[in-house]
């Protein structure tokens, strides 16, 4: 991730509201511009005042100032409340949002996604207070957009791809939590839902296309001798060899090695975005493959050395690169079986015996292990899950468990 | 849509079937809950109903029509093939799921629907018809199946404020017509679980609105007088007439009494007995009675703790309904009514048990209520800093017993040894059901 880091932490200091940062010449036909325009709404010092309180809360009770008409007193559901009241525009942005294509394009500079994960809160705690006041439809609807709007983050660059993954999984858990509250209507519309996101092209392709662009787009600006480029991840000693290597190397032997980090680059992108072209069940190597990263050797004798020096911790993708995408849409075939089962329920005024009952083969088949998903009753309720792989381990809906390596 | 065709059918069936209304109420006055309850009952007359009743799950769906083609022949072979309109229409509903099913009749019934709210903001004056009362317990059972149907399709909807509105309404319906017979109030009482049956399936869909409207439901119903004292009462004065019929009748000779050598024998005492001497006998018959129930009432007027002792005598009676006189004839009667039966204590324990039931469900309501405000559990019944007696169960003198468990929690009574532990959703003794009982 080194470039995409360094590139980053370097002009994330400048002005602006984030849509300036991000897109400075709006359109209006591009969904991720009311994206940034909700997370502008919250990243605010009145959000992240509000934030910071409710946080010291259960952390350091009275450290923090309350917002005006809250206390220390003020229960979940009033704080949840306000939250909405206060900040709910940026959400109907999201949804504004959806309704368009999104592309947020390969600006360097990546402040949105904080923000981002910030919109997911306040989108869960809104849907939380939809759910209190028996507006369940409002909920799921609330839930509902965010996951589209999860699903268009992951499509953008490494850093929207992590940044969605995990927003997706949130509201997912999020939506599962308030399962029993679904309508029949409900469980239709989610089933929608998922089946729309599946049938798309998968978002991990898409962020790997780009982020491949965007890593071989800034090679020239990332290898440079004159720059004193942060880095994140890397230790003093390995900084300090790749600076002295880079000052002894003729501009020729420069762009060699810029040629090897680019090369490097695309094979590893190559390889994966072929692999992606599989059924999805084949997505994982699940013997677990060799790490991708380069090995750095110092001294770094080679300019081979040095290229790996520079890609040492890049975001390349790799077998567990993969993992959250493969999860996540094992999450999603999941939540459509929740929802076919709680619509069964309510048919039938019980659970299905078998999975059978109530959802066809092709709904019912987890593709990561060529078998159907796991189903089993549990005196009132039931659990749904994937037995998972090797590298995946079970996969269900609860944050709980989350994968397992 | 089935549901305009079933409306117009039944409007039409309906017109010709009003007869029980017309014939209860050839002058309608407009106050009495019963002719709404009737006029109800005789919408729902329509050939869908039955069909409906009759319908079954697809799993014993062969099942259930090969025993309704058994039944057809075995008693009455030669009845008259059914209405083409009639098979029509079953065939249909066999087709839909139970959501359907019910969506369907509710559609279909909304006039009765709406008939039930009217009758139950109106006092139920009974109306005994050719020996018949009125409202029956088919009839009774009927309206309330139709309202919890509603409930169902309104959860189902979302409508969990309009789910509680028909939950009350079911418990309202046997507020109003139960008060009056014994095996009135046996129905009430299952009503009354099947509305915390219910309310057990919904738990999880209160909203906070929710939360406070069953409180509110609950705590009308436990600040009305029960059903089951009124029924007893009714009893009571029931088994007085009797009595004095039973006696007449023997002093007739009129009393089929070749079966029983004992009543053979009564027969012909009392044929030896002037009237002025069995008006007497009737009296003290009646005396006896009376006493036995006031003193089997004043029970009623103690803490409600009090009402059932956990000492009491499972199957045996109370000891304060036991009448006694020095005439035999006399004796026999009072100690062979069908009284005895309903006050075994057993059978009081499972009307208490409802109420018990009702008093978990307003617990729930306030723990959801307390978890949506608070987004955990309470930790324990303190938190939720309750109205006084609120988490006291009479029924077993103790307190309601909650517990955390993984991420939810337990909420029950101890019970009492007649009922066993009491949870809300969890079924009771089957004593509950009312076959048991010689009306």
């Amino acid at each position: 991730m080194t470039l995409t880091f360094s590139i980053v932490a370097l002009l994330a200091v400048q002005a602006g509201t984030l849509q300036q940062q991000v897109i400075p010449d709006p359109t209006g036909a591009n969904g991720y511009e009311e994206y940034l325009q909700a997370a502008d709404i919250v990243d605010t010092r009145q959000f992240k005042d509000f934030k910071r309180w409710e946080a010291s809360l259960t952390s350091k009770p009275g450290t923090e100032s309350a917002p005006s008409g809250l206390s220390e007193k003020s229960s979940a559901l009033t704080r949840k409340t306000y939250e909405a009241n206060t900040f709910g525009k940026a959400l109907s942005l999201v949804v504004e949002g959806n309704t368009k294509p999104t592309s947020r394009g390969t600006k360097a500079v990546m402040v949105e996604f904080s923000p981002f994960n910030d919109l997911v809160k306040l989108g869960i705690d809104a849907s939380y207070v939809a759910y209190a006041k028996g507006d369940w439809k409002a909920g799921t609807n609330e839930l509902l957009a965010l996951l589209v709007f999860a699903n268009n983050v992951t499509r953008e660059l490494a850093m929207g791809y992590v940044a969605g993954s995990s927003m997706t999984q949130r509201t997912l858990t999020a939506l599962d939590e308030h399962r029993s509250q679904w309508t029949v209507s409900d469980c239709d519309r989610i089933v929608k839902a998922v089946d729309e996101l599946l049938a798309a092209p998968p978002s991990i392709i898409a962020a790997f296309k780009s982020e491949r662009s965007f890593q071989l787009g800034n090679v020239d600006a990332a290898i440079d001798p004159d720059k004193k480029i942060p880095r994140e991840v890397l230790d003093e000693k390995l900084e300090a060899q790749i600076v002295i290597r880079m000052k002894s190397l003729t501009v020729a032997d420069r762009d060699k090695v810029k040629t090897i980090v680019r090369n490097k680059i695309g094979v590893a992108f190559a390889a994966y975005l072929s692999r992606l072209q599989k059924p999805e069940g084949d997505w994982l190597d699940n013997k677990r493959l060799a790490p991708t990263d380069p090995n750095a050797k110092i001294p770094l004798a080679t300019l081979e050395d040095l290229a790996d020096a520079f890609l040492l911790d890049d975001l390349l993708p790799d077998n567990d690169t993969v993992i959250p995408a493969v999860a996540n849409r094992n999450r999603l075939r999941q939540m459509r079986l929740n929802a076919l089962i709680q619509k069964f329920r309510w048919q039938n005024g019980r659970f299905p015996t078998q999975l059978s009952e109530a959802a066809s083969k092709e709904a019912g088949l987890d593709p990561l292990t060529g078998e159907p998903f796991q189903y089993e009753r549990h005196g009132a309720s039931y659990r749904v899950y994937s037995k998972g792989t090797a590298v995946t381990g079970e996969i269900d809906l609860s944050a709980r468990s989350a994968h397992k390596k | 849509m089935i549901a305009s065709i079933l409306l117009a059918w039944s409007i039409t069936q309906g017109q010709a079937s009003q007869g029980m209304f017309k014939v209860l109420f050839p002058a309608p006055t407009g106050t009495n809950g019963l002719e709404d309850y009737v006029l109800a009952t005789d919408l729902m007359d329509d050939g869908f109903w039955p069909a409906y009743k009759n319908w079954a799950p697809p799993e014993s769906r062969a099942e259930s029509i090969r025993q309704q083609q058994v039944y057809q022949r075995a008693f009455d072979p030669s009845a008259p093939p059914p209405d083409p309109k009639f098979v029509e229409l079953q065939q249909r509903l066999k087709d839909m799921n139970l959501l359907q099913l019910r969506e369907e009749a509710v559609a279909a019934f909304t006039k009765p629907l709406h008939l039930i709210t009217t009758g139950n903001d109106k006092p139920c004056l009974v109306r005994v018809d050719n020996g018949s009362k009125f409202p029956s317990v088919g009839m009774i059972t009927d309206l309330s199946l139709l309202e919890l149907d509603s409930a169902y399709v309104d959860a189902s909807r979302s409508r969990t404020d309009a789910m509680i509105a028909d939950l009350t309404n079911v418990l309202l319906l046997a507020d109003r017509t139960c008060r009056n017979t014994y095996i009135g109030s046996m129905i009430a009482t299952i009503e009354q679980q099947r509305v915390c049956d219910a309310c057990a399936e919904n738990l999880d869909r209160l909203s906070v609105q929710d939360a406070i409207a069953i409180e509110t439901m609950v705590t009308d119903f436990l600040q009305a007088t029960p059903v089951f004292i009124d029924a007893y009462r009714a009893a009571f004065q029931s088994e007085q007439e009797d009595v004095a019929r039973s006696l007449r009748a023997l002093k007739a000779g009129s009393q089929n009494a070749t079966k029983d050598k004992q009543l053979a024998g009564f027969n012909q005492v009392m044929s030896g007995m002037s009237d002025p001497e069995v008006d007497q006998m009737i009296q003290r018959a009646q005396q006896s009675i009376g006493d036995a129930g006031r003193i089997f009432l004043s029970r009623f007027s103690g803490p409600e703790e009090t009402w059932l002792p956990q000492d009491a005598p499972g199957d045996s009676l109370f000891s304060d309904v036991t009448p006694r006189s020095p005439d035999d004839v006399e004796s026999y009667f009072v100690q062979h009514w069908s009284l005895p039966e309903v006050t075994k204590p057993r059978r009081l324990a499972q009307a208490l048990r409802a109420r018990t039931l009702m008093r978990l469900l307003r617990l729930h309501a306030t723990i959801i209520a307390y978890r949506w405000q608070h987004e955990v559990l309470p930790k324990s019944l303190i938190d939720l800093q309750l109205p006084s007696g609120y988490d006291f169960d009479p029924l077993s003198k103790r307190q309601f017993v909650y517990k955390l468990s993984g991420d939810g929690y337990e909420l029950y009574s101890v019970g009492s040894p007649f009922t066993g532990k009491i949870e809300l959703g969890v079924a009771g003794p089957s004593t509950s059901q009312p076959a048991e009982i010689n009306p």
